[in-house]
C-alpha cells in the first residue's frame, strides 16, 4: 500500500506539469527541492515577493562568442515554440563543446542555458565599432543620448516589484583588478544615475585610479572590525514556510484532491508568500558586519595565469568571493561585474580599458589566445557558481538555484559585431527560468548573413532581438515592463518581434 | 427528478422561511426560489404537464409551502376559492391579497387537483441505494482552533506545553455557538500567520532547555547534537503522527537535508519543529484517499484518513493509540471494525464532554449572567449561578444520553434535574442532590425548559429571544435580526402600556402591529410563550413581575402560557404550556430534521449537502424517529458506509 504521504506529495495527481523543470536539479543531490521545483509558479511569485533570496549576477564580458569554442557544434535540434531550436545539454555526454567541457559542467549543465543567435536590432544608434559602452547591459541603445536609458541591472535594482522596501539593495557594480575604467563607471553607471543610487561602483581590489576602491563606495564608512552580523531571528520559520509552500503547491495541483481543496492549498500558498516579505532575512548594512560578511582578503595560493604577471587571478577571485559575500550576506541583490584590464600595465593579453582580453578574444578571432583567455574568465566563474550551488538557503534551494547569473558581450559571434550575440546563464531565479539548454535563437526561415571575420568567413542567420533576454529576465522577476529597452519603429527582419504584445513576451524555451 | 426534489426539501424549508420573513424585501429571494426552481425544471421536458402551473407556484406560494414536490398544501383542497380567502385573513399571506391574477389563482387550483406523484416520506431525507450510503460531501476542511490544542497537547509533553498558555491566542477561536459555517474550509492570513508564530514560539519553548529538548525528540537529542540517526528515530516514532499519516519514502532524507546545514544545532530542532507544524498534513484534515476511486467517483480513504475522521469528528482529538495503531495496521477498513473503535470512543469522557457541547450548540446557548436586580433574585445567591446553571444541564444532558440512554422524548420530557447548590435547588423547587442521581422537578421537564436556557440577564420575561432561540436552533429557521426599518416601523408605546400589560401583551402590541414586524414575530412570539411561567432564571411562576429599567418591579401579571406557535407554517396546534408543548415539538418532523441536520453538521465540521448526505442524514433521522437513544443517534453518523469514503470533485 502507498503511503499517504507518498501520495500526498507525489507527483501522480499533479497536472501541467514540465517534466524538464526536474532537469536543473542536480540528480540525487536536491531532493528536498523537488517537489518544490514541481511547484515552479507559484514559488517563482513566492521567491520574488520573499524579498530576500533572488539574485541577478550580470557578468560582462568584452569578447566574441567564437561559434567554434563556445558553441554545440551539434545540430540534432528539437524545435520549441515559435520554432525556436534547442538541445537539451542532458542529451550531451561529453563535451558540450571546447569550453564547455564534460569534466568541469557535467555537474552544472542541468542549471545553465546556453544560448546564441541575439541580434541588436536598434542598428541606427549603436555605437563605433560594432560594440561600445554598456552595449551588453542595454540591449544595444548604448550611444551617448541613449544611455540615458537605464541598464538592465538599474532597472531590476529599482524595481518597487523586486525590493519594495529595502533601497540598501541597489546595483553594486564590481570592475576587477586596475585600471582605467572611468568611462565604464561614467557611461554605465553615473551619466544619469546618481552615484547615491549605487551601492557601490569600483574595483574589487584596488584600482589605478584610487578613488574607486569598491569598498569605500559599497559602504559609506569603513567597516567595523568584530561586530556581529545581523541575527536571523526568521530563519527557522523562514524554512518552515517555504516548505510548506512547496506542499501546499504540489497539493493544489493534485487532482486527487477536490476543486474547492486545490484552491484552499493555493490560497495557503498565497498567503505564505504575503508573510515570507515581512520575515526576511536581516539587511546587512555599513555596521554590524563580520566573519563571512568582511571583506574578502587576497588569497596568495591563487594561480594568476592567464598570461598574467600581474595577480589576475588573485583580484578576480577577489572579486567573486566580494560578490558571494554581497549575495550571502544581503547586501545587495544585483551585481554587474566587468571583469577589466588586469594587468599593472593595461595591456595583458591584448586587453585594454574595455575589458579584459578585448583585443585578442573580441577584436579578432585568435583561437591561439582565445579558449585559454575565455576558459581562465569561465574557469574563475565557476568557482563563484560552484560556492553559490553548494550553499543551501532557507527556502531549501541553492543560492544558484535562486539566482541568475547571466554572462553577456558587447560582440557578437563575428569578432565585433552586434548580432548573433551569445549568452550563458546559471541558476533559475527559484525556478522561474527554465534550464539546461542549449538555445539557437537564430531563425532558419530568416535572411542568411554574411557576417565577415577576421579569420575567415562566418555566416548566421538572423534572430531575435537582445531586449528580449532581459525582458524575460524581469517577467520571471515579475518586473512589471513593456519590454525591455528599445526597438525600431518598424523592421523588416524583426517585424514579428515588435509589436507590443511580442516585446512584452519572454523567451521561449527559457520562460 | 422527483428524488432530487425531495431531496432538497430541507434546503427550499430553509429558504423558504427565510423568504417569508422578509416579504418586504422578498423579490430577490422570490428570485432565489426562482431560480433554484429553474435549475430543478433544467432537465425537465418541455412537454410536462402543469409546467406553468409550477412556475406559478414557484413563484407565488413555494417560499411558504415548500417546493411543489414537496409542499405542505399536497393532499389538501386547494380552491381560488381557498387561496382568495387566506390572502385576505391569514397575515402571513396578506401580502399576495389581490397579487395572484385571476388566471394564476385557477392554475394553482389545477395543479393541486392532480393526484400526487409520489408515495408518502417516512424519513425527510431520502436514501434509494446502498451504493448511495457511501456517498459523502465532506470536503477539505482546516483544524479548528479547539482541535489544533488538543493536538498540540498530544503531541507536546505536558511540561512544555503548559508555559504555552501565554501564546495560544495566536491560535483561531472558531466559535460556533448555534450554525457550522464554512469558516473551517480555510486558514485566513492572519490565522496563517499567528498559527506560524505560535509554531515559533513553540520551537522556542521546546529547545530552551536540554531537558525539554530530550523529551520532545528522545534522549539522543541535545542543544549540542543532533545525529542523523536521532532524528531517524524521532521522526519515525513523531512525524507521522504529527502529520497523521504515513511518511513519505523520501521524507527523512528531504527533512534532514532541509536541517541538517543549520548550525547551531538549536536552529536545526527549531526549524524542524515548525517544518512539522506548519506543514499542511498538520494544519489540515487531508483526505486524499487511498488508490483509485470507485465507479461513482468516491475515492476510498486510508485507514489513517478513517482514523483521522472518526477521532476528530467524535472527539475533535487525533486517534488514540489503539485507533492509531489500527490505522498504521491498515485495519480501518472494515465497518465491524470501525464499530468497534466508535463503541469504544462512545464511553470516554472526551466523548461525554463532545455530546455535551453539541447539545448546547444545539440550543444555542452561550453561558449567561443572572439578572442584577436584587428585587427580583430575591435573595438568590448568584455568586456561582451562571456556571452552576450550566453544569446542571450538563449533568442533564450527561444523564439523559449516557446514564439513561434516553431517546429525543425523554430530552425533551425528562424531570430529571441535578441541582447540586442550594440556589440552583430552589430554582428547581427541589432539594440538592450531590451525585448523578437526579432529583424529580416536574416543573422543568424537558430540556427547554432547563434554567441554563432560560437564563437571561433582564428580569423581565425575554419571550421573543426565547422564541427566536427555539425557532432558529431546534427548528433550523433562520430569522435575521430587524433592519432599521423594521425598527422604526415598531409602534410607540408609552409607560402605561408597561405597567397596564404582561410582557405577553406588551411584546404582541409592539411587534405586531407593523407588517414588517409580523413576518418575523409571528414566528417567535409564540414559541417564546409557552415559556412563559419561567422567569430569567428558571423558577418557575404562575403570576409575573415586571421590572423598570432601575430593575424595581412596577407591576404584576398573571401567566397565560396558551399558545399557538406554530412549529410548522400550517400548524394550528395549541398548547398549554411548556409541557404539552414539548410533547408535541419532539415529535414534529422538522425538529427532529433540524437536530439531524445539526448533529451531522457538528460532528463533520461543514454544512450538509442535502442531496449528497442524504443517505447518512436518512439513517440518522430514521434512528431518531424510530426512537433509538440519543447515544445510538450520535454514534450511528460514524458508522455508516460513508465514513469510508469521500467524494471526489
Amino acid at each position: 500500500m502507498k503511503t499517504l504521504s507518498s501520495q500526498v506529495f507525489s507527483t501522480e495527481g499533479v497536472t501541467s506539469m514540465n517534466q524538464n523543470r526536474r532537469n536543473f536539479i542536480k540528480s540525487g543531490s536536491l531532493l528536498f527541492t523537488i517537489p518544490f521545483v514541481e511547484a515552479l509558479p507559484s514559488l517563482g511569485f513566492a521567491a520574488s515577493a520573499s524579498g530576500s533570496l533572488k539574485r541577478v549576477l550580470f557578468f560582462n564580458l568584452s569578447q566574441s562568442w567564437a561559434q567554434d569554442q563556445i558553441f554545440p557544434t551539434a545540430t540534432n535540434y528539437s524545435v520549441g515554440p515559435e520554432g525556436v531550436r534547442y538541445i537539451p545539454l542532458n542529451s550531451f555526454s561529453g563535451d558540450i563543446s571546447k569550453l564547455f567541457t564534460a569534466s568541469k559542467y557535467a555537474g552544472i549543465k542541468s542549471k545553465m542555458n546556453i544560448m546564441r543567435g541575439f541580434d541588436c536590432v536598434k542598428t541606427d544608434i549603436l555605437g563605433g565599432g560594432g560594440h561600445n559602452k554598456g552595449l551588453a547591459m542595454s540591449a544595444c541603445f548604448e550611444n551617448a543620448s541613449n544611455m540615458q536609458l537605464k541598464t538592465i541591472d538599474h532597472v531590476i535594482a529599482e524595481s518597487p516589484g523586486f525590493y519594495p522596501t529595502t533601497p540598501h539593495r541597489k546595483v553594486f557594480s564590481a570592475i576587477a583588478a586596475k585600471g582605467n575604467f572611468s568611462w565604464r563607471y561614467s557611461n554605465s553607471f553615473n551619466l544619469t544615475k546618481p552615484i547615491a543610487d549605487l551601492i557601490g561602483a569600483g574595483a574589487c581590489y584596488t584600482n589605478a585610479e584610487g578613488t574607486k576602491e569598491i569598498f569605500s563606495d559599497l559602504f559609506s564608512t569603513p567597516l567595523p572590525s568584530g561586530s556581529t552580523a545581523p541575527v536571523d531571528s526568521n530563519l527557522s520559520r523562514r524554512i518552515a514556510l517555504n516548505n510548506a509552500l512547496s506542499k501546499l503547491n504540489l497539493l493544489s495541483k493534485n487532482t486527487k484532491i477536490s476543486k474547492h481543496g486545490q484552491q484552499t492549498f493555493t490560497q495557503h500558498a498565497d498567503f505564505i508568500n504575503q508573510i515570507l516579505p515581512s520575515i526576511a532575512p536581516p539587511s546587512g548594512s555599513s555596521s554590524g558586519l563580520s566573519g563571512t560578511c568582511l571583506k574578502p582578503t587576497l588569497d596568495t595560493a591563487i594561480n594568476d595565469s592567464e598570461l598574467s604577471t600581474s595577480n589576475n587571478g588573485k583580484r578576480l577571485r577577489a572579486c567573486l568571493d566580494m560578490i558571494y559575500m554581497a549575495f550571502n550576506c544581503q547586501l545587495t541583490n544585483v551585481v554587474s561585474f566587468f571583469p577589466m584590464i588586469a594587468a599593472d600595465n593595461e595591456n595583458a593579453a591584448m586587453g585594454d580599458d574595455v575589458g579584459i582580453y578585448h583585443e585578442n578574444v573580441g577584436h579578432k578571432y585568435n583561437p591561439e589566445y582565445y579558449l585559454a583567455h575565455k576558459g581562465f574568465l569561465f574557469d574563475n566563474l565557476m568557482y563563484l557558481v560552484n560556492l553559490m550551488d553548494s550553499t543551501k538557503e532557507s527556502n531549501g534551494l541553492s543560492m544558484l538555484d535562486n539566482s541568475l547569473i547571466v554572462v553577456v558581450s558587447d560582440d557578437g559571434c563575428a569578432t565585433h559585431s552586434y548580432r548573433d550575440l551569445g549568452a550563458i546563464t546559471f541558476g533559475s531565479l527559484g525556478g522561474t527560468i527554465k534550464t539546461g539548454n542549449f538555445i539557437n535563437f537564430q531563425r532558419t526561415d530568416a535572411p542568411l548573413i554574411d557576417g565577415g571575420s577576421d579569420n575567415g568567413r562566418y555566416f548566421y542567420n538572423l534572430g531575435r532581438p537582445y531586449n528580449s533576454l532581459f525582458t524575460t529576465i524581469l517577467n520571471a522577476l515579475k518586473i512589471s515592463n513593456s519590454g525591455f529597452g528599445i526597438y525600431p519603429t518598424s523592421s523588416t527582419n524583426y517585424a514579428p518581434f515588435i509589436t507590443a504584445s511580442a516585446k512584452a513576451a519572454s523567451l521561449p524555451i527559457l520562460s | 427528478m422527483q428524488r432530487r426534489m425531495i431531496l432538497d426539501k430541507s434546503l427550499l424549508i430553509v429558504v423558504s422561511i427565510f423568504c417569508i420573513i422578509l416579504f418586504q424585501n422578498c423579490g430577490q429571494n422570490f428570485k432565489i426560489l426562482e431560480d433554484g426552481q429553474a435549475g430543478l425544471s433544467s432537465s425537465q421536458p418541455e412537454s410536462d404537464i402543469l409546467f406553468a402551473e409550477k412556475n406559478i407556484y414557484a413563484n407565488k406560494c413555494a417560499t411558504c409551502h415548500g417546493s411543489f414536490a414537496i409542499s405542505n398544501l399536497k393532499n389538501r383542497i386547494i380552491t381560488k376559492e381557498k387561496i382568495t380567502n387566506a390572502t385576505n385573513s391569514i397575515t402571513a399571506m396578506r401580502f399576495l391579497k389581490g397579487a395572484l391574477s385571476e388566471d394564476q389563482l385557477a392554475a394553482i387550483e389545477r395543479l393541486f387537483a392532480q393526484p400526487p406523484t409520489s408515495s408518502p416520506l417516512i424519513s425527510s431525507f431520502e436514501c434509494t441505494s446502498p451504493e448511495e450510503e457511501k456517498n459523502s460531501s465532506i470536503d477539505l476542511i482546516r483544524l479548528s482552533g479547539k482541535e489544533l490544542i488538543n493536538t498540540y497537547k498530544t503531541l507536546i509533553p505536558s511540561t512544555i506545553w503548559s508555559n504555552l498558555s501565554p501564546y495560544t491566542y495566536l491560535l483561531p477561536t472558531d466559535s460556533f455557538s448555534n450554525k457550522i459555517s464554512t469558516a473551517l474550509s480555510s486558514y485566513s492570513q492572519s490565522q496563517i500567520t499567528r498559527v506560524s508564530e505560535f509554531n515559533d514560539k513553540l520551537s522556542s519553548e521546546i529547545t530552551s532547555t536540554t531537558s525539554k529538548i530530550a523529551a520532545f525528540f528522545g534522549s539522543c537529542a541535545s542543544t549540542t547534537s543532533f545525529t542523523k540517526s536521532c532524528f531517524d528515530s524521532f521522526m519515525n516514532a513523531k512525524a507521522s503522527r504529527i502529520y497523521r499519516s504515513a511518511l513519505a519514502t523520501d521524507e527523512l532524507s528531504t527533512t534532514w537535508d532541509a536541517i541538517s546545514t543549520l548550525s547551531p544545532v538549536n536552529d536545526q530542532l527549531k526549524t524542524l519543529i515548525q517544518i512539522l507544524f506548519n506543514d499542511p498534513r498538520f494544519l489540515y484534515h487531508l483526505e486524499i484517499g487511498d488508490g483509485s476511486p470507485t465507479t461513482n467517483g468516491l475515492y476510498p480513504l486510508s485507514s489513517y484518513e478513517i482514523a483521522n475522521r472518526i477521532s476528530y469528528g467524535m472527539l475533535e482529538s487525533p486517534p488514540d493509540d489503539a485507533l492509531w495503531n489500527d490505522a498504521v495496521a491498515g485495519r480501518l477498513k472494515s465497518l465491524p471494525t470501525i464499530s468497534a473503535h466508535v463503541d469504544r470512543m462512545a464511553n470516554s469522557q472526551s466523548f461525554q464532554a463532545r455530546i455535551i457541547q453539541f447539545m448546547k450548540f444545539y440550543i444555542g446557548k452561550s453561558p449567561t449572567n443572572p439578572p442584577a436586580s436584587a428585587e427580583f433574585l430575591n435573595g438568590l445567591n448568584t455568586s456561582t449561578l451562571g456556571a452552576d446553571l450550566e453544569t446542571e444541564f450538563e449533568d442533564f444532558i450527561r444523564y439523559i444520553v449516557f446514564t439513561k440512554k434516553g431517546n429525543l422524548s425523554e430530552l425533551f420530557t425528562s424531570p430529571a434535574a441535578f441541582p447540586k447548590t442550594s440556589a440552583v435547588a430552589s430554582i428547581f423547587g427541589t432539594s440538592t442532590t450531590s451525585s448523578s442521581t437526579p432529583v424529580e422537578a416536574p416543573n422543568h421537564s424537558g430540556i427547554i425548559t432547563r434554567p441554563f436556557f432560560v437564563l437571561a440577564t433582564s428580569p423581565n420575561v425575554k419571550s421573543v429571544q426565547r422564541g427566536r432561540a427555539i425557532r432558529m436552533n431546534m427548528l433550523c429557521t433562520d430569522i435575521p435580526q430587524p433592519s432599521a426599518e423594521d425598527l422604526a416601523a415598531r409602534p410607540t408605546l408609552t409607560e402605561s402600556d408597561l405597567l397596564s400589560l404582561s410582557s405577553r401583551h406588551y411584546i404582541d402590541k409592539a411587534t405586531l402591529a407593523a407588517p414588517s414586524c409580523i413576518v418575523c414575530h409571528s414566528k417567535m412570539n409564540q414559541l417564546g410563550f409557552t415559556l412563559g411561567h419561567y422567569d430569567s432564571v428558571g423558577r418557575f411562576m404562575t403570576v409575573e413581575g415586571i421590572y423598570n429599567s432601575s430593575g424595581t418591579k412596577v407591576a404584576n401579571h398573571v401567566i397565560d402560557s396558551t399558545t399557538k406557535p406554530m412549529i410548522t407554517e400550517i400548524d394550528n396546534s395549541q398548547f398549554a404550556g411548556a409541557m404539552d408543548f414539548q410533547n408535541s415539538l419532539y415529535r414534529s418532523d422538522v425538529l427532529q430534521q433540524c437536530m439531524t441536520t445539526k448533529a451531522f453538521e457538528f460532528f463533520s465540521r461543514q454544512v450538509a449537502n442535502v442531496s449528497m448526505d442524504s443517505c447518512r442524514l436518512n439513517k440518522m433521522d430514521n434512528a431518531i424517529k424510530s426512537g433509538k437513544s440519543l447515544f445510538d443517534f450520535f454514534n450511528e453518523n460514524f458508522k455508516q458506509p460513508s465514513i469510508l469514503y469521500r467524494r471526489g470533485n
